[in-house]
């Protein structure tokens, strides 16, 4: 970036302000209500597939309403299709006991469809306040939209004759100054996905609202919507306010259960899954696998730590860059839901321990406790501790970690955030206490050769049986073992699958578990 | 300085609160900055120019009798080199250097004794007229230029991340600055500490065992990586500086963790510009992600 953009940049920001419009909608936010309604019931009390089926292309189509800059006349029609669908549906009989919410989503979608969409004229108000870049040719209004939505976009104000650049979050933030940038919604709904929740996500998305590319954002919200609030944006709770003047204050009604608002939506084409897990576990989902052309399995999770640059796909190096998604392309999208797992595994797990090593989790736990604290106590140099320390950590360690991580106790796992103060509390060191760091540190490394030497473990078993791939396939849920004898750990997975392309943020990128040590090509489907 | 942009005179003044500090060497200020292009840059120039004029007042102490025959960095006539330090008599060091023996009358405060493990270097360092020029320039040192340049050197700002990146920096902030590349003369090896005022050093640097026996003036860790580094942690007792890219998603993380871990933080009593956030704490403990970059595969 040219030194003469950052001087824009920050002379622009000088001067931004935040416009809020807030879009009457009622149609809209009676639709919101009776999906949210209609979800919440047929997890409940269960629901047909194909009313399922049903739920999640209106859930398609609700979603089409709310981010895409218009509604088109096809999208008018296949509003007035979804209400005939579940006319129909009503009047088979089935599913008679949400009849009444039913009946709400079909009064709604035919509303709608017979409705004028409310952003267009708004949207087309605000882009033609801004003119064309004398510099570039480019417009000087950018609007935001998901990469999904952005040929929709583009051909809505190809259609309307109107001038606007069109971004994703990423293309903004390598943007050069703008004049104006319009969001539709708050920054954070841009970002929530199952590793990031609305809180998390309006941090992530702050940026756009405290240091946007542009001397003028304009938040457009609709009805049901979250409210936006500047206060949320900011990266630090403890630096001063955001600076921002907002222009017109938002609807104060409080928000609907954003259970549609989600990031992720079910494929039509999924007819075999159970789709209550969808929605109301998706804040549970918390790592993807994608299973590449190459028959390697790349995992995203939310794990922190350090995150791999470059993954291979189709035999290429695919480089992700530092702020943009990684598109991985084609591949079958494995959803991995460890916490919807883990009330299963806690019984299992325990039990496995206790087979194997005569002890609960939690009775083990205070027993390394203590012959940490006596190891401590025993020691005559820090050498000698390290040493002592070293001893103690083994495989069987390491697979006690790998379960207490599982029941969330946040103990010893190696992989944890919260593993190092754990230890830290386990020795009773001060906190304040930074001398002692090289003996936590060395006692961290323990943990971890333990941690990698039972993922290889892991590995190599997947690689020798590869049935799991098989059963994955066909039942969505497959169990993994891992035994040297030694130490085990059993982890089992449910997974869950289907077939779409998704956009996958390098944040989330996990550990690539590269496969291709198969040989030859073992697990082809 | 009052025709600098706002945003420049705000970092030049973070780093001087740090420099000036209040006795507390653990003192941090983290600042996420809306593009971190120049911001580097203008730290760092800022940084060492407020060194320059500190030490351009204060000379540093002359080793003692008890550092005799321990090698030692020197500057005299121009050049950086490392040598014996024979004795020390009437506050005057005599050394042995590839060139015979020297008694630094002048310049003894600028014979920095090298930590025990330091391995002492056969090469020599001149400063070059460009150099010395952009030092006799920028605060008009004139013939004590390559003095001060030594005095600052003994304890350089570190910054952990890219070399290029802080050297394209200063390449533009030409203009801003009188001479910022010439004036930082920024080294990319560690093992050059004692002759650059400015060491740049990645995240992944290998640690070396004299790192508890020197100090930096300034820690400046660039983004994440940096921040989490063993790197950084070798220089515990230092005050850091950590520059944040407001809009990359590993900031948000590094906010999260400072947040749960650091027991008060405090924001920045600084005139602030618009797009800048800036928070102040003192790193009294390990920050939990200071322990997860050494990850295994599972």
């Amino acid at each position: 970036m040219r030194r003469s953009h950052i001087e824009s940049l920050y002379r622009i920001l000088e001067s931004s302000s935040v416009e809020v419009t807030s879009i009457e909608w009622p149609e809209l936010r009676s639709l919101t209500r009776s999906l949210n309604r209609a979800y919440r019931q047929s997890r409940e009390a269960g629901a047909t597939s194909d009313l399922e089926s049903l739920l999640t292309r209106t859930r398609a189509a609700h979603r089409l309403l709310t981010r895409a800059a218009s509604a088109q006349a096809s999208d008018r029609d296949s509003l007035e299709v979804l209400a005939l669908e579940f006319q129909l549906h009503l009047e088979s009989g089935r599913d008679s006991h949400i009849g009444q919410t039913l009946e709400g989503i079909i009064h709604s979608l035919v509303a709608l469809a017979n409705e004028p969409h409310p952003v267009a004229p708004l949207l087309e108000g605000i882009i033609s306040r801004y003119g064309t870049d004398v510099a570039t040719g480019g417009a000087e209004v950018a609007v935001v939209v998901d990469r999904q939505d952005a040929q929709l976009t583009v051909d809505w104000l190809n259609e309307v004759e109107l001038s606007a650049q069109v971004v994703t979050p990423s293309e903004l933030r390598r943007s050069g100054p703008l004049e104006g940038v319009i969001l539709l919604g708050p920054p954070g709904r841009y970002f929530v996905s199952q590793w990031a929740d609305f809180a998390a996500a309006e941090r992530l998305g702050g940026w756009m609202i405290a240091s946007p590319p542009a001397r003028s954002v304009h938040v457009m919200l609709w009805d049901g919507q979250r409210e936006f609030r500047l206060k949320p944006c900011q990266l630090f709770s403890a630096s001063l306010p955001i600076p921002a003047t907002i222009v017109e204050a938002p609807q104060a009604e409080p928000p609907d259960e954003p259970i549609v608002w989600t990031w992720f939506e079910p494929s039509p084409s999924r007819t075999t899954f159970d789709t209550s897990a969808w929605s109301s576990d998706s804040q549970t989902v918390d790592a993807i696998a994608v299973r590449l052309t190459n028959d390697d399995v790349a995992f995203f999770s939310n794990d922190v730590g350090a995150q791999p640059r470059r993954v291979e796909v189709d035999g290429d190096e695919v480089e992700f860059e530092t702020t943009s998604s990684a598109s991985l392309t084609p591949g079958t999208i494995l959803i991995f839901n460890s916490q919807r797992a883990a009330e299963s595994l806690r019984a299992d797990a325990n039990q496995e321990m206790e087979r194997r090593f005569g002890g609960s989790a939690s009775t083990m736990t205070r027993s390394y406790q203590q012959e940490l604290k006596d190891a401590v106590a025993r020691a005559e140099s820090q050498a000698t501790l390290i040493h002592e320390l070293g001893k103690l950590v083994n495989d069987r360690t390491y697979a006690r970690g790998l379960i207490n991580r599982v029941q969330d106790e946040e103990f010893i796992a190696p992989q944890r955030p919260g593993a190092y103060p754990a230890l830290r509390d386990v020795l009773g060191l001060d906190p304040d206490d930074g001398s002692r760091y090289e003996l936590l540190r060395a006692l961290r490394v323990e943990h971890q050769r333990a941690g990698q030497r039972l993922s290889r473990i892991q590995r190599d078993s997947m690689i020798r049986d590869t049935s799991w791939q098989i059963a994955l396939q066909e039942a969505g849920c497959v169990t993994l073992e891992a035994d040297d004898g030694s130490g085990s750990f059993e982890l089992r997975i449910v997974i869950e699958r289907e077939n779409e392309i998704r956009q996958v943020g390098r944040s989330r990128l996990g550990r690539l578990i590269a496969l291709r040590e198969l040989s030859p090509r073992q697990g082809q489907q | 300085m009052s025709r600098l942009p706002p945003w420049i005179r705000f970092l030049r003044s973070s780093s001087l609160t740090l420099l000036k500090g209040d006795g507390n060497l653990r003192n941090r200020i983290a600042i996420a900055v809306p593009a971190i292009e120049l911001s580097v840059g203008a730290a760092v120039f800022a940084t060492v120019r407020e060194l320059a004029v500190q030490r351009s007042v204060l000379p540093l102490g002359i080793p003692s009798g008890t550092d005799a025959l321990s090698h030692v960095s020197f500057f005299g006539s121009g050049k950086y080199e490392d040598a014996v330090l024979l004795d020390v008599r009437d506050g005057v060091p005599r050394l042995r250097y590839s060139g015979g023996e020297v008694r630094l009358e002048k310049y003894g405060d600028v014979v920095r004794p090298l930590p025990s493990s330091f391995e002492p270097r056969t090469s020599r360092r001149a400063l070059s007229d460009e150099i010395t020029a952009a030092w006799r320039t920028v605060e008009r040192f004139e013939a004590n230029a390559g003095r001060i340049h030594a005095r600052v050197s003994a304890t350089p700002v570190l910054v952990i991340g890219s070399f290029d990146g802080l050297q394209a920096d200063l390449e533009v902030l030409q203009g801003v600055f009188p001479l910022p590349k010439s004036f930082c003369d920024a080294s990319s090896s560690v093992d050059a500490w004692f002759r650059h005022p400015v060491l740049v050093a990645g995240p992944q640097t290998e640690i070396r065992s004299w790192f508890p026996d020197v100090s930096p003036s300034l820690v400046v860790a660039v983004g994440a990586a940096a921040w989490n580094s063993k790197l950084r942690r070798q220089f515990w007792n230092a005050p850091h500086l950590l520059l944040l890219d407001r809009r990359s998603p590993t900031s948000l993380e590094i906010a999260s963790d400072l947040e749960s871990s650091v027991q008060e933080m405090s924001s920045l009593d600084l005139e602030r510009p618009k797009g800048v956030e800036a928070v102040r704490f003192c790193e009294t403990s390990f920050s939990s992600s200071d322990f997860d970059n050494e990850d295994f595969e599972l």
